[in-house]
């Protein structure tokens, strides 16, 4: 690709973020989201292969249909409160269409389907911008609507994390594993929206560390299959030996960053009564743990039998920047003890 | 009046739909999109109904937008053997929609019909100015950004269609 | 306590800095001297509460004995694991070693936590670890499923038990153990009280653990390595004990109905576990089921929540976790050598080594309580004190204490006596690294003959 064309669409990319971000009036968030998704195909079909055609046409159809219905649903939000204000949604039946609209867009549960599909087709460097950049813009917006029905919303982050722990154990392709994972980790974003949305917030920045990291490594790797994970020893032996804490950090055991939200997510539920959903919400996570676990022995935890050339490939230097792995490798590790700092930086 | 724009409304829109609808080859599809906008489609419909201002703007836009997709398709899409509306294939989707059309309307035709539309024009002793004309003359006021972004959108959109469909043998997107 | 828990964390850089040539002695020296240290918290035994107060942990006669039985176990592991490790690379060594290190650094966070969820994420910290140590330097396929077992059944209990504490926080405002004794006690038999019960008591059943729940443990510790098995066997299955001690507490009114079924789980797996130690074709197997037997007394002990049965409970715990990772090294001694756990093809040892025979003869005697071993004073006082709660229930704890010696003879007989089987004719001699290490497990427990107030303080 011309860099000029690169830069002007990575620059559309910030653009329709950037819009969605600074908006109040619906009409502006759904160009920015258009924008958004406009931006990012060429980016997705950058090597033209069969499978990434596949995965754009699936990312643009799912994406069309959900800034559609976006659109729909503000303008008859308009039509029947006068109202254009994102901030200003009253009437129920907007409201819904809209969470269901932007939970199409980010891929929550019953309507994930595409999003394993489609980063499976993609680079993992673009399999990143998807998984990090493009969920904040909708985000944004969910951010900012209050649901007349508490159960709306229960009950997608339920079936993400459900479906997200499920989907994921018997996948053997790297980049389906971490759309399951994101699947699961929006699904508890979703539950806490409601109640503290600083809480989504921070659950989404450490879920982005997080999942950067792991992209990163498995970049760096140049792995996409689990296969090819168990001769990673021979690239980047410290690495290796790190992936397993980030992955599950990605779960969420304790010492490590990835259990700062769920604990903040469970307080937060206990202090709503909610116990027994906390408890079911917990028991999810085990499912999800279950593959990264798999991921990790796989990686470092075993070591595979190999011939000669399985193990040549330490050879090779990558010349990929170390910086953005090693800071965000520290990151998704050790922040767990910080969690009162990180709480107070999100906090309005 | 009403009554005729109805007509006008029904027999060319529908016409243009099954002229694109009836699968020929893209090239052909796409000259029918032209033909539907660029004749008495939507805009003639409009100017109809008293909405000179906006239905000038929008045959400007669609003229322009369906010549870009025309070029766009002649370039890119040019089969050697072309399925034109008068092949076979072509025809048989031709009458089976106009069939499936003619069926919808008798069915649901009852429902939806001219005299539920409200024309621009009734609207004007409630008002200073003319609704097509001051609407423009507000989204440029206070939408002025809206509208550079809009520019850059359409840039955009460009530079993606051309990433996805440059290249003989390389472009994502070619049926052929 | 930043005098043992900074020197805990700087044994990392003594592992990485060091030469390879001196690993194993600089870090065996520097932990040793952790443990030595360790002992002024013996000072602190005198005091009837809490002591080196700071604003997250502290100690009391119930940590104190935990604690410097965690610091002691750290060179242990370290003589334990050098042979195991011979033929590792270098910077495998140093992970190695640094994760026992992370192992002990958690460990004492949790032991002298003041507060519920400091104590819950350390409980949690140590499994990250643990699961390292066993599926990365374990022997078999098997240590895969293991690891799997371990880590999916732990925290099956322990997040509902995260939820309890939170639901705790949110009533009461503050996980302090400090205070808990001064909580208002809940009063409430409504159904979620039973299972915020059943929640704050289920993940340290299982951690011990209970009859019932214990498949992970004989799998973790056949398949862990040696280090992993004693650790395992030493102090982290205690972690589990003592956080049912401090949660005791809070759980008053509720515990004196609910406990029934535990109680019996806990006492009918003394029996069912003995039998089916005298079953065990496995030695390593045979010695993991053993601790399911003894933590079933510890169970039961701290269940009835007597002064007696506590104070049992406590020294059960330190006495055996003495035993069962002297046992366990002693198990590994015999692995390394004839590459097999399997008690049929190790037999007739004290033919070939006949100094080894003594410390298994010492070490069994421990696990079978023999006069005047501490585990003896433990038995007697979970035994007696759970008598008097009912004396229906010598029954079991006559039948177990029967089945333990059984078992202990048997294991020791086996492993020890009658013909050398042909197929093992030259094994190597034993190595004074490993006499010492079953001298360094053993000579606690013979003094603590004499001083046995150092582990039952909190009686008086």
């Amino acid at each position: 690709m011309n860099p000029y064309v690169l830069i002007t669409l990575l620059f559309g990319l910030g653009l329709g973020t950037t819009i969605t971000f600074t908006s109040s009036h619906w009409l502006l968030a759904w160009m920015g989201l258009e924008i958004n998704t406009l931006a990012i195909i060429p980016l997705m079909t950058q090597h033209h292969h069969p499978r990434a055609v596949e995965a754009t046409t699936k990312y643009f159809l799912t994406q069309a249909t959900a800034a559609a219905m976006l659109l729909f649903a503000s303008t008859t939000n308009a039509w029947l409160t006068g109202q254009w204000e994102i901030q200003q949604m009253t009437h129920p039946f907007p409201t819904t269409m809209i969470i269901l609209a932007l939970a199409l867009k980010v891929g929550l549960a019953p309507m994930h389907s595409w999003l394993p599909e489609v980063l499976q087709g993609l680079s993992l460097t673009t399999g990143l911008i998807l998984s990090t950049w493009q969920k904040l813009a909708p985000f944004a917006l969910l951010l900012q609507i209050q649901p007349a029905d508490p159960f709306i919303l229960i009950t997608l982050g339920l079936t993400s994390t459900l479906v997200g722990g499920w989907g994921g154990l018997n996948q053997t392709q790297l980049r389906k594993i971490l759309a399951y994972s994101s699947i699961a980790h929006l699904g508890w974003m979703m539950l806490i929206l409601q109640f503290s949305p600083t809480i989504t917030l921070l659950t989404l920045i450490t879920y982005l560390l997080m999942t950067t990291s792991t992209f990163l490594v498995f970049k760096l790797n140049k792995a996409t299959n689990i296969a090819t994970l168990a001769i990673s020893w021979t690239k980047t032996p410290a690495l290796t030996s790190l992936t397993p804490l980030i992955l599950l950090s990605l779960g969420g055991l304790p010492p490590l960053t990835g259990f700062m939200p769920k604990w903040l997510i469970l307080q937060e539920l206990t202090k709503q009564d909610l116990s027994t959903l906390a408890t079911l919400t917990a028991l999810t996570a085990l499912l999800s743990l279950f593959f990264y676990l798999r991921l990790s022995y796989a990686m470092a935890l075993t070591l595979s039998p190999n011939n000669a050339t399985g193990t040549t490939p330490w050879r090779l230097s990558s010349t990929q920047s170390n910086l953005p792995l090693a800071l965000s490798t520290t990151t998704s590790i050790l922040l767990l003890p910080l969690a009162p700092a990180a709480m107070a930086l999100f906090t309005p | 009046m009403c009554f005729i724009m109805y007509l006008i409304f029904i027999l060319f829109c529908l016409k243009d739909w099954v002229a694109v609808a009836s699968n020929p080859s893209p090239y052909f599809a796409a000259f029918g999109w032209l033909v539907s906008c660029c004749s008495m489609g939507w805009w003639g419909f409009w100017l109809g109904h008293g909405g000179p201002f906006l239905s000038l703007v929008l045959f400007l836009i669609y003229l322009g937008g369906m010549l870009v997709v025309f070029a766009y398709s002649a370039a890119l899409a040019a089969e050697p053997y072309p399925e034109a509306w008068g092949s076979w294939p072509v025809v048989v989707h031709m009458v089976v929609y106009m069939v499936g059309v003619v069926l919808a309307f008798v069915v649901f035709g009852g429902v939806w019909y001219e005299s539920s539309w409200v024309s621009v024009d009734e609207l004007g002793e409630f008002s200073v100015f003319r609704g097509d004309a001051g609407g423009v003359a507000l989204m440029y006021s206070s939408g002025g950004w809206m509208l550079i972004i809009s520019g850059w959108v359409l840039l955009l959109t460009l530079f993606v269609v051309l990433e996805l469909t440059r290249g003989l043998s390389r472009g994502a997107l070619r049926a052929v | 306590m930043l005098k043992m828990i900074i020197p805990t964390i700087m044994l990392i850089p003594t592992t990485w800095l060091t030469p390879a040539k001196w690993l194993w002695p600089a870090t065996l020296a520097h932990s040793l001297l952790i443990a030595m240290y360790s002992t002024t918290w013996l000072t602190c035994l005198a005091e009837t509460s809490w002591s080196t107060l700071n604003s997250y942990v502290a100690v009391d006669p119930i940590s104190i004995p935990l604690l410097m039985l965690t610091c002691w176990l750290l060179p242990l592991m370290i003589l334990a694991s050098q042979n195991h490790l011979a033929l590792e690379p270098a910077n495998r060594q140093r992970t190695y070693i640094s994760l026992l290190t992370s192992l002990q650094f958690f460990l004492i966070l949790a032991f002298s936590a003041t507060e519920m969820a400091l104590f819950y994420i350390a409980f949690e910290a140590t499994l990250i670890p643990t699961l390292i140590i066993i599926t990365r330097w374990g022997n078999q396929a098997e240590r895969i499923t293991a690891g799997v077992y371990f880590l999916f059944y732990t925290l099956m209990a322990s997040l509902p038990l995260l939820v309890a504490l939170l639901v705790l926080q949110h009533h009461a405002g503050s996980l302090s153990i400090l205070t808990t004794q001064f909580l208002y006690p809940t009063y409430y038999t409504s159904y979620s009280n039973k299972l915020w019960w059943a929640g704050c008591m289920l993940a340290f059943l299982v951690k011990l653990p209970l009859y019932g729940v214990h498949l992970w443990l004989p799998k973790a510790h056949v398949e862990a390595p040696v280090a992993g098995s004693m650790i395992l066997a030493a102090v982290l299955l205690k972690l589990g004990g003592y956080g049912m001690m401090r949660m005791m507490a809070i759980l008053d009114p509720l515990t004196k109905e609910l406990s029934y079924p535990f109680i019996i789980f806990a006492l009918w797996g003394l029996v069912m576990m003995g039998s089916t130690c005298l079953r065990q074709a496995d030695l390593k197997s045979m010695i993991a089921y053993s601790s399911v037997a003894h933590m079933g007394l510890v169970v039961a002990g701290i269940l009835i929540q007597t002064q007696w049965s506590f104070t049992g409970a406590l020294i059960l715990m330190i006495a055996h976790g003495l035993t069962a990772s002297a046992l366990f090294c002693l198990a590994n001694t015999n692995y390394e050598r004839t590459h097999s756990r399997v008690m049929l093809l190790t037999r007739g040892l004290q033919m070939a080594l006949p100094l080894m025979t003594a410390w298994w003869f010492l070490a069994t005697l421990a696990n079978l309580a023999l006069p005047p071993l501490p585990n003896l004073m433990a038995e007697l006082m979970v035994l007696t004190a759970l008598c008097n709660w009912s004396p229906w229930t010598i029954l079991f704890t006559g039948a177990g204490v029967l089945i333990t010696a059984a078992y202990s003879l048997y294991m020791f007989l086996m492993t020890q006596r009658g013909r050398l089987p042909p197929h093992i004719k030259s094994l190597d001699p034993s190595h004074s690294r490993e006499h010492l290490v079953i001298a360094l497990h053993l000579t606690p427990v013979t003094l603590l003959i004499f001083k046995p107030e150092l582990i039952w303080t909190w009686l008086i």
